[in-house]
């Protein structure tokens, strides 16, 4: 599969998913019931804030079935400096 | 901050055109929520700024995932100038502190001004070399070569595949590391000193860039905005209807961009310049004569 086939199925499916949360969100907090509102937003800001990680992540797998290594390896780098900034970003 | 309805409501309202913009131009619109939330719906700065944030990975993933499927956007480009963008990005928010933040904004100022006119003046020209294939006749760099980066996509306001070829890759590399940099240092998306990058120096028509720029987006901003919802700092009911909002709009400014004319889109994108250009003077101003410029 192309590698823009790969990363444009992941984001779908994570937007998608999180934008369904968001509403049944939405919907919980015009109903009235706040406990769940939170509980369900932050699952969903959750889903929708991992969908780039997780792209990227299947992207790289996807490179390294076509023994793409230039592509992997950038993919990897691009990975590895992600974590990098998210486990900076906690520790300060 | 507990929003009510009304509020609730209001900001889905607001922010559908933001996303609509956003996604037309490529710029993540973090810039314009942010003072949309507190200015309009009293939302306090530091909520408005991570709500920000993951609003921002909203349109990137939003309009990214329609441009793929369009087949504008550049994924190996992209990732290949995300890894000196995310780079700049750690080192601008460590040297933070280092560097006045007003002689930042200035200097940005200076660089949206000039970017802003000269997208404007030669939006006609590049509309040309998109007629005539200019974009394929540039000589690919090894860098770009080696690592496949030239590409093409379909055109919907000319119907016609618009093959491009990557030059200046080095250039392009730096220059996405100052454009890290600066959006570590001042928390903006970066979005408008992306698009340039690749428009400009490295010979990628504007909608390829616009494409790329959303792509791009979405990844950068994704790893601030998790660090922020794992210290508890996102209104996530906040999130909710901006990001619901947002969504929206990106959805219909995805629909729309590659049928716009490259002329108007560039004109578009350098009218967004020249006004970001001044936000950022008006700041700059502030911080170093206190004098308080209209709109800011």
């Amino acid at each position: 599969m192309r590698v823009e086939r790969v990363a444009q199925r992941i984001l779908t499916f994570g937007l998608v998913l999180s934008l369904v949360l968001f509403m049944c969100s939405l919907i919980s907090f015009l109903a009235g019931l706040t406990g769940y509102t939170e509980k369900i937003s932050f699952i969903a800001a959750v889903v929708l804030v991992l969908t780039p990680l997780a792209m990227v992540f299947s992207v790289m797998l996807c490179l390294a079935g076509k023994r793409d290594k230039a592509g992997f390896v950038i993919a990897l780098l691009v990975l590895l400096v992600m974590l990098t900034s998210i486990l900076m970003g906690l520790g300060h | 901050m507990i929003p009510n309805v009304v509020v609730l409501l209001g900001i889905i309202l607001v922010m559908i055109p933001v996303g609509f913009l956003a996604a037309l131009v490529g710029i993540g619109g973090g810039v314009v929520v942010v003072p949309l939330l507190t200015v309009l719906f009293g939302v306090p700065i530091k909520e408005a700024v991570a709500v920000g944030i993951v609003t921002v990975v909203a349109t990137g993933i939003t309009s990214a995932s329609r441009y793929l499927k369009q087949g504008l956007t550049n994924v190996r480009l992209g990732l290949f100038l995300n890894v000196t963008t995310t780079l700049g990005a750690i080192v601008g928010a460590l040297t933070a502190v280092a560097v006045p933040s007003s002689v930042l904004y200035l200097a940005l100022s200076a660089v949206l001004f000039y970017v802003g006119c000269d997208q404007i003046l030669t939006s006609k020209a590049e509309a040309e070399r998109i007629k005539s294939g200019g974009f394929k006749s540039v000589k690919e760099d090894c860098l770009a070569s080696m690592l496949g980066l030239s590409n093409a996509y379909y055109d919907l306001a000319v119907n016609k595949e618009v093959v491009y070829k990557v030059t200046r890759s080095h250039l392009g590399l730096m220059a996405s590391f100052v454009a890290g940099f600066f959006s570590g240092m001042l928390g903006i998306g970066g979005g408008v000193l992306k698009v340039p990058i690749m428009n400009q120096i490295m010979n990628v028509p504007l909608k390829a860039a616009v494409a790329t720029s959303k792509f791009m987006i979405g990844i950068t901003a994704s790893t601030a905005a998790l660090v922020y919802l794992r210290m508890g700092k996102v209104n996530t009911v906040l999130a909710t209807a901006t990001v619901l909002g947002i969504s929206s709009g990106a959805f219909m400014g995805t629909k729309v961009m590659n049928r716009v004319g490259t002329e108007k889109l560039k004109a578009i994108f350098g009218t967004v310049l020249l006004v970001f250009g001044y936000l950022m003077l008006a700041k700059g101003l502030y911080q170093v004569t206190g004098v308080k410029l209209p709109g800011v």
